[in-house]
């Protein structure tokens, strides 16, 4: 096990969302941006799929966005780490990708168009004792910023 | 979408005959037993013997490999070229659409096409306890769940048109009606609307129901050059169009089979390619894997406009005596989906329809033009018969 000073958070899977290592950094998501043709790509690509280019810049994404489409999801998956219910949603992202999560907690007065954000939560630990986390998202609440 | 019109230059092709295995659960039997029921059924069908059979086609989807050469050969092996294929639920439509084109090309003039499955009950995609390390971030987080892609374009249909829950719940209302007149289908029992809605959720709005089960059975097909149909028995019914694709890169949607725009495209070619339009089709066999799927084919074969799939359905245009029968046989939940087998299933029933021998759920009105449509994760096939 490693002791609390080199225990870190990592990502549960690498290419959505970077780690920063400075310590109090959060966590943020990531896409690629073509920079020929401006397109978004989440997760990031190395090609671009409008124009063919690979001349990808990556890019930070705010994690605030819009619902485009939702499902609450009642049959587990087996193998998945997240238990039913739970809802499947489609972000729209102001950079201009979509982005496929998860909702797990307080989303009942979710509807198409609701804002949302991102956050991340530790999911499982590796065999070293860190913490392995994964992007999540929850309705912003109305007076919010 | 090709860059010539070489498909022009093709010979005529038709279906010769159909087979199949009963779609349910056996575990007693091995897709061997389910593959060689549904091959001698197609032999007498097409009036047609193994020694006549010039190339073989065919798959499943779980643990392919080499399905093509096992069914085959559980009836003869004549030495012939098998080739197996793999196009998720579309795999036997992909066969189909390959002898086609082998003997549209003049390479061969009888064709055998075979599809099976043997499925474990649950959600398909997920890993297997003890493989977690190497499950992708979509298995672990729950996504990429099959039901919840029709569901997430369900809700958009929802917003965007005012579709209900009640529309899409009617669909399998009507799957499980024309089911029970299916003696090969997975599922022979009527349910009610009521029923529909208060079965189990799965991926909102989509209950059990809507749902496309697992399910083990074997299909088989015997295709020719209509030149040389005269010298068997069976009844052609000629392949009159298709065409093929996957989804195109689209900033917005859900995406995947789901993807609107997709099947718009393909379904175009292929009514191009057969010489006629949305209005001449009166029996459809589309892909119901959930049942908002199959209001969404009914909007993208144009159908109904954009937005009426699910108005068109609840008012009974969907039914067997309606404007276009769809899913005649009980469709991919109610007929039952041994993914592999699904494609020539469809195909089949169509065959049967335009023959005049589907029984009690015969299509009125002496049927001539019908469309097939199966979406798989690797694309989507389209097919037009005529009679």
């Amino acid at each position: 096990m490693a002791d609390a000073v080199t225990k870190k958070r990592l990502p549960i899977r690498r290419g959505r969302f970077v780690v920063p290592d400075e310590p109090g950094k959060e966590p943020y998501l990531t896409a690629s941006k073509c920079k020929n043709c401006g397109k978004v790509f989440c997760p990031p690509r190395h090609i671009c799929l409008n124009c063919g280019k690979q001349m990808m810049e990556i890019i930070p994404l705010s994690g605030k966005g819009k619902i485009y489409s939702y499902t609450e999801v009642h049959q587990q998956l087996p193998g998945a780490l997240v238990k039913t219910p739970y809802m499947i949603v489609i972000v729209s992202m102001p950079e201009g990708c979509q982005v496929h999560g998860v909702m797990t907690e307080n989303y009942k007065d979710i509807k198409v168009d609701a804002d949302v954000e991102v956050y991340f939560e530790k999911m499982m630990e590796d065999k070293d004792g860190n913490e392995l986390i994964a992007d999540k998202y929850r309705l912003v609440k109305k007076g919010k910023k | 979408m090709g860059t010539t019109d070489a498909w022009k230059k093709m010979r005529e092709v038709c279906v010769l005959g159909v087979g199949l295995h009963k779609f349910g659960r056996f575990p007693e039997k091995d897709i061997g037993d389910l593959g060689r029921e549904a091959i001698l059924a197609a032999f007498e069908d097409a009036g047609v013997e193994a020694k006549d059979i010039q190339a073989g086609f065919g798959g499943r989807v779980f643990n392919g490999n080499s399905t093509a050469i096992r069914l085959i050969s559980e009836v003869f092996q004549s030495g012939i070229l098998i080739d197996n294929v793999e196009k998720a639920c579309a795999t036997s439509s992909t066969a189909v659409r390959l002898a086609t084109w082998a003997i549209g090309a003049g390479l061969y003039d009888v064709c055998l096409c075979v599809g099976v499955e043997k499925m474990e009950r649950g959600l398909v995609g997920g890993v297997a306890p003890g493989m977690e390390s190497r499950a992708s971030y979509g298995q672990l987080m729950g996504l990429g769940i099959m039901p919840a892609e029709y569901a997430l374009r369900a809700r958009r249909h929802m917003h965007e048109f005012g579709s209900t829950r009640e529309m899409f719940a009617q669909v399998a209302v009507k799957s499980h009606k024309n089911g029970a007149l299916n003696p090969y289908a997975q599922y022979q029992t009527p349910v009610t609307l009521e029923e529909v809605l208060n079965a189990r959720m799965i991926s909102d709005p989509l209950t059990l129901y809507q749902c496309s089960p697992s399910t083990d059975g074997a299909t088989a097909v015997v295709l020719c050059a209509r030149e040389v149909a005269s010298k068997y028995r069976g009844k052609p019914i000629t392949i009159a169009g298709w065409a093929s694709g996957t989804p195109a890169y689209a900033t917005t949607g859900v995406g995947g089979d789901v993807q609107e725009g997709y099947i718009d495209r393909i379904a175009n070619e292929a009514y191009e390619r057969a010489g006629v339009g949305p209005e001449d089709v009166r029996v459809a066999q589309v892909h119901d894997a959930f049942s908002s799927g199959e209001i969404f084919a009914i909007e993208d074969l144009r159908f109904a406009p954009k937005g009426e799939g699910g108005r068109f359905v609840w008012e009974g245009k969907a039914d067997i005596n309606g404007k276009v029968a769809v899913n005649t046989d009980g469709g991919l939940e109610s007929r039952g989906h041994p993914q592999g087998a699904t494609g020539i299933a469809m195909l089949a029933e169509i065959v049967r329809q335009l023959r005049g021998e589907a029984g009690l759920r015969q299509v009125p009105g002496n049927p001539k033009v019908g469309l097939q449509h199966n979406v798989g994760v690797g694309g989507c096939n389209i097919f037009i018969y005529k009679k």
